[in-house]
This record gives C-alpha cells, structure tokens and sequence, in this order.
C-alpha cells in the first residue's frame, strides 16, 4: 500500500502537470491571440477554439471563384499571368496557366528571373516617374525572351480589385494597382471584368526596339 | 457565408479517401487473422480505409498516366471497385451475419476527442487565408490535375525548370478536383478536418502500440491535441503532404511495434527466428512495406525520422544496459535480432560517418571546428558498437560511456540551449525563416545551430522541454520498451538540437536545409500520460487497498 507521502506526491505530480498542460495550451483558448497574430502576419497554424472559417473565406481564394472559372474559359492555358503574390497563387490553384512570384516556396527564391521585378523593384515603382516606362520595358523584354527560349509567354495581367483580403493588400503591386489599371491600356487590353477580378492580355506592339530603347 | 459551407466536398473526401479502402479494409480483416488482430482499434481501421483508399487511387492514377490517358477516366474503375467491393462485403459479411470483420474496438471518450476535433477543424478550416506553401501545394495538385501526370512538365508556377516532389497527395487531390469539379482550394480546407483527426487517430495508435495500454494512448491523444508540438500538433496545417506522411508515420510505429510483438523466442539460433518471424509476421511485413511505399510517395523524410526514433530506442536500451545490474531483465530489449540489427547500423554508420569525413577532407582546414564536427558523430558511433559487446568488461563499458557523455556535453553550445529560455541570447540567423543560427566552435570557426524560433521554442516550452527531464528517470524507474522509447528519443532530438557539432554534421550528411525537424521524434503528449496514469495508479492503488482492508 502507498504511504502518506506517496500519496501526498501523486496528487502534487498530478496537479503540477495539470497546471503545465493548462499553461501550454492557452493559446488554443486565448481569443485575443488570433488579433495579435493577425496584425504581425503570423500563421495560425494550430487550432483556436475562436477561430473561424470567415477569416478562410476573406483572406483565400474563395471570393474569387466565380471569377476565376471566368476567367478559365476565356485563357489561353499555359501562358504567364502577372499578379500580385497572393492573387498569383490563387490563379495557379485554379488556372491551367503559370505565374511567376517571389515567395521563397521549397527554396526556390533565386530560381527565377522575375525577381528583380517583382521583388519590389520596378513593380513598386510605378508611381515615380518612368517607373511605368520601366514596366513597359521589362514586359517586352520578357516576351522576347519567352520567343528566344521558348519559355511559356507572358501574356495577362490579373489584378485583383478586393479591399478586404489582407494578403493581396501586402503586396505592392496591389497597391500600385490603380496605376497599372489606368496606364495598361496602353500595353494591354482588358478581356475580363469580374466582381473581384480583371485580366487584361498584352496584345499591343511591344517591338524589340520599345524594349531596347533605353 | 452558409453554415454547410462545402459540405458536398466532404461528401467527395469521404467516397475518394475513405469508402473504397473501408470496404476493402472489411474484407482483408475476413481474410487474414493478423490483419483482423491489427485493425481492431477502430483508429486503425479507418486509418486503413485512408491508406488503401490513397493507394488504390495512386496505383489507377500512375496506370492512366503511363498510359498517356486523362485522370477524369479514373471514375469508371473506381465506381466499377466500389461497385464489386460492396457485392463482395455484402454476401461475405453483412449476409451471413458475420459482423466480426465489421467489429472493432471504440471508446466513448475517443469518439467525443475525435467529433470534437472534426467540429472544431471544420469551424476553424485549414490553413489557407495566409500566402505559404500551401499554395505552393495545391499549385503541384491543380497543374497534376490539368495535364493529368505525375510529372507536369514545366515548374508548375514559373513554367520553367521543375524538380520531383513525391506526388502521391497531389495526386489524389487532382483526382478529387477531376471528378467532383470541386476546387483545390476548397478541397484542401474541407480535408483539413479529416486530416486533423487522421493524425490524432494516428498517435492514439502509436501510443497503444508502445503501451499496450488504452487508458494511457487516450490521455497521450488528449494531449497531443492540447500541447504544443513541434509542427507535427499543428492541426490547421493537416492537409499538407508533410502532415498525411507524420499520420503514415505514426501507423509505421504501430505496425512495427506489432512485428517486434511477434518476435520468435530468444533461445532459437538467428536463421531459425528469422524463419519463424517471416512466416508468423509476413501479412504485418507486407503492411509495413505498403506503409513505407506510401511515405515515400507522400513526403518522403518520415522514413529517415522513423530510423532515427528507433536508432533512440535501440541507443536507449543498449545505455541502460550497460548501467543495469540486472541483465536479463527486459526480454524485448535484449533480442538478439535487435541487437545484431543495432549492432550493423552502428558499424554502418561509423563507417558512412568516417567514409563522409574523408570526401570532405579536400575542403577541411588541417583542424578546425568542422572537422571536429565530423569527426565527433564517427567516433561517438563507435564507442556505442563497443559498449554494445557483452564480451567487454563491465568497468570498461562504464568508463566508455562516461568519456562518451563528456565528449556530448561538451559539444554543447550552452549560451544556446539557454537562448531557447531567452530569446534575447539567439545567435545571429540567416536571411530567411528556416536558416540556421550560427554558433563559433571551440577553435573560433562557425557551426550551424537551429534556429529555436523554427517551432521549436513554442514546441519545447514547457511540455516539451522539460520530457527531457522525465522520460530518463521513467527508465530508471522501469525499463519498458514504452519508457527506452521516450527517452531515447527526446535525448538524441534534444542532444542534435543543442549541439552544434552535430547539428553541423547532421545537415551536412542529409544536404537538408532543415535538420532541426529531427524534434518530431519527442513525443512529449505520450511522457506526459504515462507520467499521469503511473501518478494516477499509484493513488488509487492506495484507495482500492484502503477499500479491501475495510472489506
């Protein structure tokens, strides 16, 4: 039979871990977590007794379907579409096409040559002066490349138009959005205008010499 | 947003991911005792329903792609399977009322843990309203799903350049998105649910495997679900690759504890045993090698931690042999089966350990800290194969082990075990999230350390962390295959995270960008319950003896 203090230690041992399990699992119960990390761009990775599918629904793809399936039947399948990071991966899930982007996926952040563009170099800057012009330029030069290499074309633009998604809010090249929309009828011609979405094709003359006239 | 929100997705998770392989599960069980013996928790038989409704999938899948032949196709054979499928399990079992193979083993306090965890991952949803690699996933899966191969031919974002990523999840997404018409996105959310209690079935299962205790494997799966892991516990993340190969896994644990169950006995020559052990555990050797085909296809770098948690196992009870001074105290410890296969890895890895030195020797100074580094883990190996000889006088084991320890301890980066405490004392980190922190060696060059904000620190404080100091004395207090377990584990994580010679070692030899997951092996959720159900015994020990005296 125990003795007293054995007894007397279980029934600590007990209470001790009681208390370190209820201390390590506040964060499933802390409702005010869920704020603080969202405000510093955090993962939720675990789950919170007051977290829901609404924040799933607002900041993934969802809203944009219908637009998306749209969008899938007027494309032409495996050319390149510009977007902002966010919408870019919303786009690849949903669409037979490739969109380049700069979020260090599986290590593959140097990978590609998009990333002097998109890494908030020219894409950012479209609201200085000749930022657009350089745009411009790095568009035609990436659809020589593509000819020369036989790489998929670069074709559409995808901007995405939502105010409420925080992902796409991140990005400046959703921020620069109402620059690009303004000035892109020059480079492109819209052939989609949804509810969230609008996908405009590069159709205009980008010459080699428009590309090389710097 | 309705409340049913994707609800006929679940319906098209549960006839891909779960019918097929549940009818077949049913009839394997009427086939073979073993298998019946295996699957009688029911974690375990829906667990096989996921398993073989994966496999089948992926075998269809693999044979239309060989065959140049779109994915959508898949739907005639797998209804005409279901079709065959439930004509069999109907006049083989429902008919002739031979119910056993439908049978199993549950638990009221399981079923509430596991609907309460559905609920809570439907309400909650998966991981997908932040930009990460989910997305980089359900790219993978819509681009499979669109050329209908395992292999799409361009890099499935940028269109150029490509590299292998085992296929077998996204594939099966693919299949999902080809004949519902559902969406990836949404179908990665609504799985998440499944996933989660998938995983959490899963580590029931391997709790009861090590304990052979269902009491203590339902408190180890209530804990797991409240404590911190390190990334393995992340319930929203449960549709990722990486999170259907931890739910593989753990099963592996389970079905290999089941196979050491069934070893032959001690005293029959080793050609002997091991014909006795094909022929009394082939049905559980070919479950094992299915489970391992399937992480390999899934996400491949669970069969390396499976390894290195048995390596921990098999370290642990070599070490508490040596210091016991009963020596035939733990039958299943002490098999020589294990021991030869104990004994081969050792020398195995000496000898890859020495031979990985000496490729390296043209970029190694004539000493410096990595050479240090690489010379440590050979020579550590090989003082483990030394002590594990019975011919070795006891003294000498004693002193090796001793030499050992001290050689381990002072490869240890103090200031960086207590920056997991305070993370004002960190080392300097890379450019991105998953880089090492960087330590200076004893000869003032720098060392590769994890960085502790990878997972680690929330995994490791405190629940974590402090199994270090339990599991070793729940083997001094008895050695049991649970307690060696726990404890060799928890020491080889803890001791490849705080040391950054070996951690140096360990990411050079693997090429791994991310060694520090080696902490997926601390199952902290099973210490702890054993810690709880040991403390609870004893106490009601007390009050049932109390009871029978009064009697």
């Amino acid at each position: 039979m125990p003795s007293f203090k054995q007894t007397v230690g279980s029934v600590i041992g007990i209470l001790l871990i009681a208390l370190m399990v209820g201390y390590d699992s506040r964060p499933h119960f802390d409702q005010s977590l869920i704020q603080v990390k969202r405000d510093n761009g955090s993962a939720q990775r675990n789950w919170n007794l007051f977290y829901g599918q609404r924040f799933v629904y607002y900041d993934s793809s969802f809203r944009y379907h219908a637009d998306l399936r749209s969008i899938k039947a007027l494309i032409e399948p495996k050319q390149l579409i510009l977007s902002d990071l966010a919408t870019s991966y919303y786009a690849a899930a949903i669409l037979p096409n490739y969109v380049p982007n700069v979020h260090r996926h599986h290590g593959r952040y140097k990978s590609f040559p998009w990333s002097e563009m998109l890494a908030n170099r020219v894409a950012c800057n479209l609201h200085q002066e000749g930022g657009l012009n350089d745009f411009r330029k790095f568009i035609a030069r990436q659809t020589l490349q593509s000819q020369k290499y036989k790489r998929p074309k670069f074709s559409y633009v995808l901007i995405n138009k939502d105010l409420n998604n925080r992902n796409v809010r991140l990005d400046c090249l959703w921020q620069r959005r109402i620059m690009l929309i303004e000035n892109i009828d020059t480079l492109a011609s819209m052939v989609f205008d949804g509810e969230y979405l609008q996908l405009y094709k590069l159709d205009r003359d980008l010459t080699p010499s428009t590309a090389d006239s710097d | 947003m309705p409340i049913y929100f994707n609800a006929a997705s679940h319906l098209w998770i549960f006839g891909l991911f779960i019918f097929n392989g549940l009818l077949l599960t049913w009839m394997l069980r009427r086939c073979s005792k073993a298998f019946a013996e295996l699957t009688r928790p029911i974690e375990a038989q829906v667990l096989s329903a996921f398993f073989l409704s994966l496999a089948i999938n992926g075998l269809l899948l693999l044979l239309l792609d060989a065959l140049s032949l779109s994915f959508s196709l898949a739907q005639w054979p797998l209804l005409l399977l279901s079709i065959v499928l439930s004509v069999v399990v109907l006049f083989t079992i429902i008919k002739p009322r031979k119910y056993p193979a439908m049978l199993a083993d549950w638990g009221v306090l399981r079923a509430l843990l596991y609907c309460f965890i559905f609920i809570l991952l439907f309400y909650n949803g998966g991981l997908i309203e932040q930009v990460s690699d989910a997305w980089w996933h359900m790219s993978l899966a819509s681009k499979v799903s669109l050329e209908s191969t395992f292999s799409p031919e361009f890099g499935h974002l940028t269109g150029s350049g490509t590299r292998y990523y085992p296929p077998l999840w996204h594939a099966n997404l693919a299949l999902a998105n080809k004949l519902s018409g559902i969406s990836i996105p949404v179908l990665w959310n609504s799985f998440t649910a499944w996933g989660a209690v998938f995983k959490v079935m899963a580590f029931y299962l391997l709790a009861l495997g090590l304990s052979k205790d269902r009491w203590l494997a339902t408190i180890a799966a209530i804990l797991f679900v409240l404590l911190p892991g390190v990334g393995v516990s992340y319930l929203r993340v449960s549709a990722w690759p990486s999170h259907i190969s931890y739910t593989l896994w753990y099963t592996m644990f389970y079905v290999f504890v089941a196979i050491l169950d069934r070893l032959p006995e001690r005293e029959l020559p080793v050609w002997l045993s091991l014909r006795k052990l094909l022929i009394n555990t082939y049905p559980l050797l070919i479950i094992f090698s299915v489970l391992c085909v399937l992480v390999n296809f899934t996400h491949l770098a669970e069969l390396l931690w499976f390894a290195v948690a048995w390596l921990g196992y098999l370290l642990a009870a070599s070490i508490s042999r040596v210091l016991s001074s009963d020596s035939h105290y733990l039958a299943e410890r002490d098999h020589p089966f294990l021991r030869i296969g104990y004994k081969c890895t050792l020398l195995f890895l000496t000898c890859y350990s020495a031979w990985f030195v000496f490729q390296q020797s043209n970029e190694l100074a004539i000493i410096d800290d990595q050479l240090l580094a690489y010379l440590l883990p050979v020579v550590a190996f090989f003082l483990l194969l030394v002590i594990d000889f019975r011919r070795v006088p006891k003294a000498l084991t004693v002193g090796i082990l001793c030499l050992l320890f001290l050689l381990l301890a002072a490869s240890i980066d103090y200031i960086h075990l207590l920056s997991l405490f305070s993370p004002s004392l960190s080392m300097p980190t890379g450019q991105f999230y998953e880089s090492s922190s960087v330590a200076i060696g004893f000869l003032g060059d720098e060392l590769k350390v994890p960085n502790w904000s990878n997972q680690l620190r929330s995994g490791l404080l405190y629940s974590g962390g402090l199994s270090l100091l339990v599991a070793p004395l729940l083997v001094f207090i008895k050695p049991t295959r649970l307690s060696l377990m726990l404890a060799g584990t928890v020491c080889v994580a803890f001791l490849f995270c705080a040391s950054p010679y070996l951690y140096h070692w360990l990411q050079a030899i693997l090429a791994y960008h991310s060694p520090w997951r080696i902490s997926l092996i601390i199952l902290h959720p099973i210490t702890w319950a054993y810690v709880l159900v040991y403390l609870v015994r004893s106490f009601s020990k007390r009050a049932v003896d109390e009871k029978s005296i009064n009697a």
